[in-house]
């Protein structure tokens, strides 16, 4: 909201500046977001009259204008103002004044002598018309100054209103804060009650209290649509922001400023103005409003209606058929205290925030609508003249929020506050606020005014205490607490590890958006249904991933398109299944097996460079021997190469080659490499368990044998470790061959065994029986052939 | 016998033998050549017997004289060679230590992540520890349980993504504050690190981002204590000294509620760009935790008391590294990860 420091003056004398001001209402809970200053005019810009136009001698678009400025004699000013019109006043600079950049010198245009120029509003730097004449007021004084005819400079005030301070949102509401924090008093508005001159009035009926507990209306006859808004109203708008459009409507909005509270006029003359009846809408009932749009109302939403239907959004914006016209000359004032919660169940449904609607939801004063009434109706008879009949005011006073007074303890202040303020200061802290406060043993009574919504209760007390004492007064303490809880386990692995671990092997955190696009979701899960997010950002953003790899794919896009030849990417966070969050780490590589460099053989990577890095994640548990990769086909990934991760039986993760068909602009060469696994599986290690070294010395033997392509390497490793239990201490698989030399659908596969004993030194024909037990085993099992 | 007469001659020829020596090899014939089977010193030791046996002693003597010169000087010499070789082959392993090592490429952490870590291990050295809620929430956590009603004008300052079934991505860690408190009795002193969602997006606002919430409820925390806590974890973490500022704001779920500047860690408040010349940067939001909170999770609001506090991390990243541009962080470049290594 913004707020002149000149109107605000009007209502509290205080003596800082601006950057002054601004700091201290920020630091009491008013955010002032900027200050915009209005630059003054020269000074010898003043209010002149056109007395007498003739044309100019040579040149026909030229006028000769005598101009009274309240010297002694006229000013002959030559003016190509199509607008300029005898009698008419505005803003003259005179000899000696500079205008932007020019100055205003005695000089002949085309043989006329001209002394001074004409001004617009663009010209002057107070608005951005440069075709037309600034008008003023037929009542403007001849030679008045025009800062001072137009109270300038002025300084614009940007407030942050947080929404608990309603009482904030008018010139009033500010100034109180204003002289809280300046320590002077604020000026009483003068609110004379106007007296009736007709008898006109409408019946009023209020059929949901609850939602309206105050009504006010008055008609007022005879305006005179003639008339434009004066001057000093207008400057008052234009410098809290709000634009001119009509005089009533300008009034309305004036009251509203000055005093927070909210109005709307009705043009009596285009709706069934025999009556005003508030109510809520039933199912099918349609308004359209004032800026054109037509609303399916639905039920329960709050209307000012007459028996055809309804003229407005209660509280929000009027209807487009009773709003005021240039021609309108009979009206209906409303000034009505409408309850919060029926407000915001219109604005939340049709989403429709106007000036009203923001007060009205946050609250305004539930009793002062007489007062606003009577502002505009004092307002508008000076203004644009009018009968005004009798006020008309419709109270359900069992629905106006009552205050109860609030007991605030001493000893529960400095409690929450930790700070010992004194008595005499908080005591003067409650009133300074406007509240009722009574004295008690231990701390105080306090009743507050009925514009502070947000005082209810005794902690909105004691952050009122704190506001205005100042935080900046409160004291930090700084006790440090030992953490206890939190004694991390050894067998607990750190998720920092898991990070290490990854950025050890050339990998990149990455971090995607947890909604991703539902068509790349489906080609990993084509038969689950995600969950879908209502309103989503876009359609590619709005579904909740089930795996880490859509994101990851789309981080690694993001820099193959920027020809990245080599890509590793991980990324730790959660998939939304529909009954949990699982916690996941997925990683994603491409390209070369290490960084271009010399003296190393460039190659590109394959599936057991990342089933490699997959292994030294394991490696964190202490038992990476347990997890075991089943080779099984799974949606998204290469046939041929993909698998799934197990733990005791159980699937915890997925690894493999992305499918090429997944996108077309990666080229077939290129092979993207993914895994994901449940971070939980990583999160725990078995403690450590010494072995005793024996003290005998191991004996090797290298076998190779043969046998057929398809036979899993791990099944053979599995089925050499079950022979000997006892003696074999390692086994290591050193190399896989296929090719010369073995038959076209066999592999030789070559391991490097040893052996080794606790209680003595092997002899070689035990080792060479437990190796026959196992060529055995293994020929029976796989057909296996010693090479 | 004459060879043993000529053994003073036949010395001073081996000694310059094995001195113009010009390799280990060579030597070795020498010392075969002395020493070997068929060597001069072994055939003269051989032969001594032959010798009348009043000259024995002093042939002999003069024998064992001959060979340990003789060994001493291929020693010595042996020595000399296999200094000279070492040197020659160390001279020959030269390596051009400018060239680069060997190595993978290692990789590191996505910045915010590393902004999350960073606030986490300042927190927990004093005392904090980590919880952590779902990412899809239900209204009354996320919402009602935080003192924000239905229709509450606070729900239209956070854009909400909804689910079809009443569920909704949380739009800040605060429901953790709750899910906390109905499972732990205080004293409780834990942040909440997460993602959290708000349906926005433009330049200043992607519809994902990350805060980090804190929570301290125990029987003698005050307001005090909530602004030491702060201004220990701005110093750590900006490691500069920077002043705070806290502002009375407001926060449904908070009362008192602050905001919290601190000066501008570019200008060091004297006003520039980044902190629109006000010298001052707003960065979280903190306040004492509204009764009204501890009424849902039956804790007694007269025993007990504490402060909240929630950061956005994105914004902690931005000020700490000198980044200008929030979307950044959701691309994932190289170029950019790469500078966080």
């Amino acid at each position: 909201m913004i707020v002149s420091t000149n109107w605000l003056r009007k209502w509290v004398n205080f003596n800082l500046n601006d950057a002054e001001l601004s700091s201290r209402l920020t630091m009491s809970g008013l955010e002032v977001k900027e200050v915009t200053p209005v630059a003054e005019c020269n000074a010898h810009v003043v209010v002149g009259i056109v007395r007498t136009i003739r044309p100019h001698s040579t040149h026909e678009h030229l006028k000769v204008c005598m101009v009274d400025a309240g010297q002694d004699n006229g000013i002959q000013i030559v003016c190509g103002a199509p607008d300029v019109t005898e009698g008419a006043k505005y803003p003259v600079a005179l000899v000696g004044s500079k205008v932007g950049d020019l100055t205003i010198d005695s000089r002949s245009v085309h043989g006329e002598t001209s002394s001074g120029m004409l001004c617009s509003t663009g010209e002057l730097g107070l608005g951005d018309s440069f075709d037309t004449l600034m008008e003023l007021d037929s009542t403007a004084p001849i030679g008045c100054s025009l800062n001072q005819y137009l109270e300038l400079p002025d300084s614009m005030l940007d407030f942050e209103l947080t929404p608990n301070r309603a009482d904030c949102l008018s010139i009033r509401g500010v100034a109180r804060e204003v002289a809280i924090v300046t320590d002077q008093n604020i000026e009483s508005a003068s609110i004379q009650s106007i007296a009736a001159e007709s008898s006109s009035s409408l019946p009023v009926t209020v059929l949901d209290p609850e939602d309206c507990p105050n009504y006010c209306g008055r008609v007022i006859e005879n305006i005179d649509s003639g008339v434009k808004t004066p001057d000093w109203m207008m400057t008052h708008l234009e410098r809290v922001g709000l634009r001119c459009i009509h005089p009533i409507v300008d009034i309305t909005n004036y009251v509203m400023m000055e005093l927070g509270q909210p109005m709307h006029a009705f043009d009596t003359d285009i709706f069934d103005s025999s009556e005003i009846i508030v109510r809520r809408s039933k199912a099918g009932e349609r308004l359209t409003l004032l800026d054109g749009e037509e609303l399916d109302l639905g039920d329960d939403i709050l209307l000012i209606t007459d028996r055809d239907g309804p003229n407005g959004l209660a509280g929000v914006m009027g209807g487009h058929s009773s709003g005021i016209r240039p021609e309108t000359t009979n009206i209906f004032l409303e000034s009505a205290f409408f309850s919060p919660l029926a407000i915001r169940r219109s604005v939340s449904r049709f989403g429709k925030h106007t000036d009203a609607s923001h007060r009205f939801e946050r609250g305004v004063h539930p009793l002062r609508q007489a007062e606003a009434m009577e502002r505009a109706t004092k307002l508008i008879t000076e203004i644009t003249g009018g009968v005004p009949g009798p006020l008309q005011e419709v109270t359900n006073c069992e629905f106006i929020p009552d205050k109860q007074p609030c007991m605030v303890r001493k000893s529960r202040i400095e409690r929450i506050l930790g700070v010992s303020i004194p008595e005499d200061r908080i005591e003067s802290i409650l009133r300074s606020v406007n509240q009722h406060v009574r004295t008690l043993e231990n701390g105080w009574e306090v009743l507050p005014p009925n514009y502070r919504f947000d005082l209810e209760k005794e902690h909105d007390q004691i952050e009122e205490i704190a506001r205005i004492f100042g935080y900046d007064k409160i004291p930090s303490a700084m006790r440090f607490e030992m953490n206890t809880s939190s004694n991390i386990s050894e067998t607990v692995v750190k998720e920092a590890s898991v990070r290490e671990t990854m950025h050890h092997q050339g990998y990149f955190e990455a971090i995607t958006y947890s909604f991703i696009d539902p068509t790349l979701q489906e080609k990993f899960t084509p038969n689950y249904i995600p969950k879908l997010l209502a309103n989503p950002i876009s359609e590619n953003m709005s579904v909740m991933r089930t795996s880490l790899w859509p994101g990851l794919l789309g981080a690694f896009l993001e820099n193959y398109r920027r020809n990245k030849d080599r890509v590793r990417l991980y990324e730790i966070g959660r998939v939304f299944l529909h009954d949990q969050e699982v916690d996941m780490i997925g990683g994603l590589c491409y390209g070369m097996a290490s960084p271009q460099q010399w003296g190393v053989q460039e190659r590109n990577i394959d599936f057991f460079d990342i089933k490699g890095d997959l292994f030294s994640l394991l490696d964190l548990t202490g038992k990476s021997d347990q997890f075991e990769i089943r080779a099984q086909p799974l949606e998204g990934l290469h046939p041929g190469c993909c698998a799934g991760i197990y733990l005791n039986q159980q699937r915890c993760g997925s690894i493999g080659q992305i499918h090429p068909v997944i996108f077309n602009e990666i080229n077939d060469e290129d092979k993207v490499f993914v895994f994901e696994l449940e971070l939980e599986v990583l999160a725990h290690r078995s403690l450590n368990r010494y072995d005793p070294i024996s003290r005998f010395p191991p004996l090797i033997r290298d076998i190779s044998i043969v046998v057929a392509t398809e036979t899993p390497v791990a099944e053979i490793s599995n089925e050499i470790d079950r022979c000997d239990q006892e003696n074999l201490e390692n086994i290591t698989l050193f190399d896989v061959y296929c090719g010369k030399g073995i038959g076209s659908d066999s592999k030789s596969v070559a391991y490097r065994l040893t052996f080794r004993s606790n209680k003595q030194t092997l002899t070689d024909e035990e080792v060479n029986s437990s190796l026959q037990t196992i060529l055995g085993a293994l020929n029976e099992k796989f057909g296996a052939q010693l090479r | 016998m004459e060879a043993y007469s000529q053994l003073d001659t036949f010395l001073t020829q081996a000694e310059t033998d094995i001195q113009s020596a010009n390799s280990i090899e060579e030597l070795e014939s020498l010392r075969v050549a002395y020493f070997g089977k068929k060597g001069h010193i072994t055939a003269l030791t051989k032969s001594i017997g032959k010798l009348p046996a009043k000259d024995r002693p002093a042939t002999g003597k003069k024998l064992s004289n001959a060979r340990s010169q003789l060994q001493t000087s291929l020693e010595t010499k042996s020595e000399k060679l296999r200094e000279k070789s070492r040197l020659e082959r160390l001279a020959s392993e030269k390596v051009d230590v400018t060239l680069p090592g060997r190595r993978g490429a290692s990789g590191g952490p996505h910045p915010l992540s590393r902004t999350m870590f960073r606030m986490q291990e300042i927190f927990s050295r004093v005392g904090f520890d980590i919880a952590v809620g779902p990412e899809i929430e239900d209204d009354y956590h996320n919402f009602e349980a935080l003192n924000i009603p239905p229709e509450h004008p606070a729900r239209a300052m956070q854009d909400t993504f909804y689910f079809h079934d009443d569920l909704l991505l949380r739009t800040h860690t605060s429901p953790v504050q709750i899910r906390y408190m109905a499972n732990n009795k205080p004293p409780i002193r834990v942040v909440a690190p997460g993602r959290v969602y708000r349906c926005d997006s433009d330049i200043t606002h992607t519809p994902m981002f990350h805060q980090l919430e804190g929570l301290v409820v125990d029987e003698s925390t005050t307001f005090a204590d909530l602004k030491g806590v702060l201004e220990f974890f701005v110093q750590e973490f900006f490691e500069q000294d920077l002043k705070l500022r806290f502002r009375p704001s407001y926060f449904p779920f908070t009362e008192p509620s602050a905001e919290v500047d601190i000066s501008c860690v570019f200008c060091k408040g004297d006003g520039c760009n980044v902190c629109k010349r006000s010298g001052w940067l707003e960065v979280l939001g903190c306040g004492m935790v509204h009764p009204a909170l501890y009424s849902n999770v039956d804790i007694d609001a007269e025993r007990f008391a504490g402060y909240a506090f929630g950061m956005g991390v994105e914004r902690f990243t931005m000020l700490r590294y000198g980044v200008d541009d929030l979307r950044i962080f959701f691309r994932n470049d190289l170029d950019m990860l790469s500078q966080f290594q």
